[in-house]
């Protein structure tokens, strides 16, 4: 008995249960939800399908699925993506228009088609072709947020080199004198969490996704790291899952959610695959927002987060077997 | 200082790369260069690059390129761009102009416009040449398909060790609308870090852009492969498709030292000169299925 006892308190403090969900930010009904589907027998990619799209129906603090971040138009655009660890295969959508499920029409290029991205307003024409229900995604908030931001000269915004100064006015905007300068602006509202990022490991399979609406005041048409492999997520079931979030613009170049899963391969632990990760990105990027979260074959997990003022501290949920309801872990940042 | 490009039809462009860079001109000046003439070039459009290139299964021509710098991962972007014949240079804009890193569609449209480019019709970027209207004929007709991914990468090591990647593409012909592939996706298509060096891959898209092999290459360059034995990565790929056939892939890398390396499922020529040399060759990379054991043990990456 003290045996028995013995090894299940080394379990649940290596934190290697399965089956288990992680998923970036607290946002606990993505997980709770995450976690029934595969209680009810449901596969790995149906739990990220269904949790990751539980935050596109709950607009997630506002920074996934609809009515949030418009970008310079007013518009609110998704990206998404999910992969398969066992197939190494990929499903993605980005700057997708009028479809509320990201994720679902992601696993749906994956599945009815021999594609692995769609973007843009053909990406929703094939949605609705696939049944997908076309709806506005702005709502009064959104508009609420673009307005405002009209009427503070659209600051903040991501543009640079052009005439009129972008610092401040609104565009519409021509090219300026370039100047040659590393982009260390962050426009990200670290207080406005972003991307939803989801890893689901049961019985050797391992699957991974991402949702988010972008960035607030984006480019129109522009795309993060969200809903490309390797960057907002990576799952291989040989190896491990990881998720990206943050500033997907300076993320994307350094595909830290491919890194993670490679280093875990290679048997390092989760967190330390997470903290290599960002560490890569915070060498040339020092002031970048961001964090990383990963989960082995056996069920390790691990984050790491970069450490800006007012960010020391990265919150995740976490379900697994040892407790009935998700619980929110946290990682400080470095 | 050296140069590499994906394929034969590269031949000219890689000429174009040994002549700007060993004026002295900036590695990712000279790729522009070299790739924008390409792209822009209607003949080439059979090789699946720019004008000319194939339309989407509705007769659009849609493209995407990206361009990398090996400092701080300088990367821009642009996919299922409609209307312009030098998608590289929107890209270079991006990278340059933008703090994003990636545009695509109708928002990649608006912001060449924005920057000056002239959005043509889709009739002036198809150009009916011969090669595209025909196949586009023959796909309404039979639903049949134009085998090639050909894909244009091109990479340039310049006299200050500066190492840029670009890659230009209009995609698998008669694709989906707004279908993007592995060429503009950092990672995917391509890759670059400075004092290690870059790759390139091409094939089908929508495989490769699952494997980030261009990233894992030159992290294999960074722990000490030499480019050949990086590209060897993609024995582990071939081993870990399901099917008795790989996928159509191509790899090439470049590191800083000039020397050039390649790998790939089907015959893959590629062109390529350096300094020693000094003249550009093709060489063609034989398919190396089933995988080959390659000098590849005992890499690991390191923990920084």
């Amino acid at each position: 008995m003290k045996t028995l006892l013995i090894c299940i308190s080394l379990i649940r403090c290596g934190n290697a249960a399965l089956p288990i969900v992680i998923n970036t930010w607290p946002f606990k009904d993505a997980s709770a939800t995450a976690w029934n589907v595969l209680q009810a027998g449901g596969s790995v990619l149906d739990a990220v399908e269904k949790g990751c799209a539980r935050c596109e129906h709950d607009q997630c603090d506002g920074s996934v699925g609809f009515g949030g971040s418009p970008d310079e138009t007013g518009e609110t655009t998704l990206d998404a993506m999910i992969m398969n660890g066992d197939t190494i295969e990929v499903g993605a959508v980005a700057g997708l228009r009028r479809i509320k499920n990201a994720i679902g029409v992601a696993r749906s290029v994956m599945e009815h088609t021999h594609h692995t991205l769609l973007v843009g307003e053909s990406a929703s024409m094939y949605a609705e072709n696939m049944g997908f229900i076309a709806e506005d995604l702005t709502t009064n908030t959104s508009m609420s947020l673009f307005t405002q931001w009209l009427k503070a000269n659209c600051q903040p915004n991501y543009r640079k080199n052009v005439f009129p100064d972008p610092t401040k006015n609104c565009g519409p905007y021509k090219p300026g004198d370039l100047l040659r300068h590393k982009w260390k602006g962050r426009h990200t509202d670290i207080h406005s969490h972003d991307t939803i990022g989801m890893i689901a490991i049961a019985n050797g399979h391992i699957a991974a996704g991402t949702s988010t609406n972008g960035a607030n005041h984006k480019v129109p048409g522009r795309v993060g790291d969200s809903p490309i492999a390797g960057a907002g997520a990576y799952a291989d079931s040989t190896a491990g899952g990881a998720a990206a979030t943050g500033d997907g613009d300076v993320m994307m170049r350094f595909l830290p959610s491919y890194l993670a899963v490679e280093l875990m391969r290679t048997g390092m632990e989760p967190s330390t695959a997470c903290k290599t990760a960002i560490s890569r990105i915070k060498r040339h990027y020092p002031s970048f927002f961001g964090a990383v979260i990963c989960a082995n074959t056996t069920g390790h997990y691990g984050a790491a987060c970069n450490k800006l003022p007012g960010f020391s501290q990265f919150h995740f949920m976490v379900a697994e077997s040892q407790s009935d309801i998700p619980f929110s872990k946290s990682v400080d940042c470095f | 200082m050296a140069a590499v490009g994906t394929w034969a039809f590269s031949e000219p462009a890689v000429e174009r790369l040994r002549c700007l860079i060993t004026a002295g001109c900036n590695a990712t000046d000279v790729v522009e260069e070299a790739m924008a003439e390409i792209e822009d070039d209607s003949e080439t459009g059979r090789h699946i690059v720019g004008r000319g290139g194939f339309p989407n299964r509705e007769g659009v021509v849609e493209c995407d390129a990206a361009i990398m710098e090996g400092t701080d991962r300088r990367f821009g972007a642009v996919a299922a761009l409609r209307g312009v014949g030098c998608p590289v240079r929107v890209a270079r804009r991006v990278m340059d102009q933008s703090p994003h890193s990636f545009l695509v569609g109708e928002g990649a449209v608006a912001f060449a416009r924005e920057q000056g480019f002239t959005v043509e019709s889709n009739e002036s970027m198809l150009v009916h040449t011969p090669h595209s209207t025909k196949a586009y004929q023959e796909f309404l007709e039979q639903q049949q398909s134009v085998r090639g991914h050909d894909t244009l990468g091109l990479i340039a090591l310049d006299k200050m060790g500066n190492i840029t990647v670009a890659v230009s593409t209009s995609g698998v012909p008669f694709k989906h609308p707004g279908r993007v592939g592995d060429s503009p996706l950092p990672g995917c298509g391509l890759y670059a870090e400075r004092m290690v060096g870059a790759a390139t891959a091409t094939g089908d898209g929508d495989k490769i852009m699952c494997f980030c092999p261009s990233f894992h290459v030159v992290q294999l360059m960074k722990h000490g492969a030499c480019p050949n034995d990086a590209c060897a990565l993609l024995d582990d790929i071939i081993k870990s498709t399901s099917t008795d056939k790989c996928f159509e892939i191509g790899l090439v890398a470049l590191n800083v030292k000039g020397d050039v390396g390649a790998a790939s499922s089907v015959d893959f020529p590629f062109t390529y000169w350096n300094q020693e040399n000094n003249f550009v060759k093709t060489s063609t990379q034989a398919p190396q299925f089933p995988p080959k054991r390659r000098n590849v043990q005992g890499l690991k990456w390191a923990m920084t």
